[in-house]
């Protein structure tokens, strides 16, 4: 926990914090987007700082989104829509300083709620798959690819495509066993493989580029509105069952890979309604309206890493690009990484609570700026980062290729969104195709080449027994949807 | 275009990458060191479950005509902004970083609408400024310095 202390690390919380803030104001500009564009700056820094760097911006962002949501009804965030229904009217009613608030507290309850779920529930878990073998672990990677595949996006079939693409894109480089150069066509820029961070700038921050640049401006908000107002201690008391139920929600939700805060928020939002006691008031400027969602959508900031830290498979986007933060470090999430680097994993715990601590602070203050920033004309700030992006990308290795190859990787994401592909399992194909294939090459090697040994590691079995359960489930889900 | 044609176009894709992946997969050379598997026995499972669920995509759409709301982004304007990053992918060895950096920020601005004036002139100038102090003089990133002024 010496990231508590350590000053270095309490900048970067609060620097991440500031730049979500400012990025999840944007609207279109996602956490995992705002991520994604520090992501290249990771390299050159220590790993606890650079790690607790890219998660502070995911509170942050969080935070952020909700405030044009509330000012003018466009969540900068897609965790913040729900906020809108209640917030936004709210604002109308000349509350949108009282609604920040609200949210901005609701937010703090939920962020350090998911902490103290992320620091209980993570390590038993890390401890049981501590005894996998390398069949189990191979196992482990084909339920991660088929649950995300079923359930990032509407379509099984879809999201199986976009997980063999990015199990494509993993292969390409020396074989990690033979040594022999697969799919590189002679280019020496590709024989050590092409790096996760390359793919997730690309597909995230490129691709959506790409889509903004034929959006119109967004609405501006206005001066009047930018004073943050507390909520009451008596408020505050009538808000907690709003927001236990976001912590409650956002627990279940952040631990459940593919679903995020987009579903948190808005099913804590539902749920908030059904037990209130004034269920009419909703929609209509309700606080509770406002508590439940933000509550919900901070709690799966931390809880969304209890898959990625224990088992080193990503539930969301932004879980997914600080797993290429750890990367970018030579660190692998999972088991081993308790063994491996401790010191990592409470950095990460140390910094996500400084972290809602300059939320709290940074909030408090940042409103005005914020506004400012938000109601630049879009030309220059889609230049602004589309320039951060290049010169990004070049710093990690000094090359040119790799910004071509970013570039090409932001076509495919416009691509697959234009098709209706969900683009995480591509993400999730390409950060988990090193250990699905070297594990199951060891496997067999093991076993002198006998596939029997995936039925007889009764780990093995279990996971891959649920992962066909779930595909079947999410092929019967398909099948009812279009039928 | 509807999202069926879409979802039939997209299988079509998924099985014509199938084939060229997996063509290329079984031309991987198989070294002394290499296992049972194969460096290409891997790349040829993904090939069949790429062409597997491209099939039963083109098969559900045909069946049962996709009702999803598909996103209808603006092509000709993606394809502008582009043309524009490639322009400077290919500048910028010549030209160098900050000038190609300034004229690729000041662009992007028009061409996503900023008027033309001062105002984008100055914009196009504190980008360049700003970024290449930022880069190469605080963080000491050795960009290209443009061999038109005759750097590497």
């Amino acid at each position: 926990m010496g990231a508590l202390t350590d000053p270095w690390t309490v900048a970067t919380a609060f620097g991440g914090v500031l730049w979500g803030i400012l990025g999840g104001a944007l609207p279109g500009i996602s956490p995992s987007i705002a991520m994604a564009l520090l992501l290249p700056f990771t390299y050159g820094m220590e790993p606890i700082p650079a790690i607790v760097l890219l998660a502070s911006v995911y509170v942050g962002a969080e935070y952020g989104g909700s405030i044009p949501a509330i000012l003018i009804r466009t969540p900068g965030t897609n965790a913040a829509a729900a906020t809108t229904l209640d917030g936004y009217e709210m604002a109308r009613q000349g509350r949108g300083g009282e609604a920040l608030g609200i949210s901005l507290i609701s937010g703090l309850v939920g962020g350090l709620f998911g902490l103290v779920v992320l620091v209980l529930a993570t390590e038993p878990l890390a401890r049981v798959a501590l005894a996998f073998t390398p069949a189990a672990y191979f196992a482990l990677a084909v339920l991660g690819l088929s649950v995300i595949a079923g359930l990032a996006g509407r379509s099984l079939t879809k999201g199986l495509i976009a997980a063999a693409l990015g199990l494509m894109i993993a292969t390409i480089g020396t074989d990690p066993v033979s040594g022999v150069p697969r799919f590189t066509f002679g280019s020496a820029d590709l024989l050590a493989g092409i790096r996760p961070i390359l793919v997730m700038v690309g597909l995230f921050a490129v691709a959506e580029m790409l889509v903004q640049i034929g959006e119109p401006d967004w609405e501006k908000a206005e001066a009047r509105d930018a004073r943050l107002k507390l909520p009451s201690l008596a408020l505050f008391r009538r808000l907690l069952p709003a927001q236990a139920i976001g912590c409650g929600i956002g627990t279940f939700e952040g631990v459940t890979p593919g679903a995020g805060g987009t579903i948190a928020a808005f099913m804590a939002y539902n749920e908030a309604k059904r037990w209130s006691r004034d269920p009419d008031a909703f929609g209509k400027g309700a606080p509770e309206g406002v508590a439940a969602p933000e509550a919900a959508n901070n709690v799966v900031t931390a809880t969304a890493l209890v898959p990625l830290l224990s088992l080193g498979i990503p539930g969301s986007n932004s879980a997914a690009i600080l797993l290429g933060g750890f990367l970018v470090h030579g660190l692998t999430p999972g088991p081993m990484l308790f063994e491996r680097a401790p010191e990592v994993v409470w950095g990460l715990y140390g910094g996500l609570f400084i972290a809602n601590i300059a939320m709290l602070l940074l909030g408090l203050v940042i409103l005005t700026p914020t506004l400012w920033l938000v109601n630049r004309p879009k030309p220059y700030l889609l230049a602004a980062i589309l320039a951060l992006i290049v010169s990004g990308v070049f710093a990690i290795e000094q090359s040119v290729f790799d910004i071509g190859l970013v570039l090409g990787f932001g076509v495919l994401g416009y691509a697959l969104r234009w098709a209706g592909v969900p683009v995480l399992p591509l993400v999730l194909g390409v950060v988990l195709g090193f250990m699905l294939e070297s594990n199951y090459r060891r496997s067999l090697v093991l076993s002198g080449g006998d596939h029997a040994v995936f039925v007889e590691d009764p780990v093995a079995l279990g996971l891959l027994a649920a992962a066909v359960l779930l595909t079947g489930f999410s092929l019967w889900r398909e099948f009812r949807r279009t039928t | 275009m509807s999202a069926t044609a879409r979802d039939i176009a997209l299988g079509i894709a998924a099985l014509a990458l199938a084939g060229a992946y997996a063509a290329l997969a079984r031309t991987i050379p198989v070294s002394l060191l290499a296992d049972a598997v194969g460096p290409g026995g891997v790349p040829l499972a993904i090939a069949v479950v790429m062409a597997a669920a491209g099939a039963v995509l083109i098969l559900r759409s045909l069946l049962r005509p996709g009702q999803e709301v598909l996103p209808n982004p603006a092509h000709g304007r993606a394809a502008g902004l582009l043309a524009l990053l490639v322009g400077y992918v290919l500048a910028v060895p010549v030209l160098g970083y900050p000038l190609s950096l300034g004229v690729l920020a000041g662009a992007v601005a028009f061409y996503a609408g900023a008027p033309r004036g001062f105002a984008l002139a100055g914009f196009a100038a504190a980008t360049a400024a700003l970024f290449w102090f930022g880069f190469v003089r605080v963080m000491g990133i050795p960009f290209p310095a443009g061999t038109l002024f005759g750097g590497l």
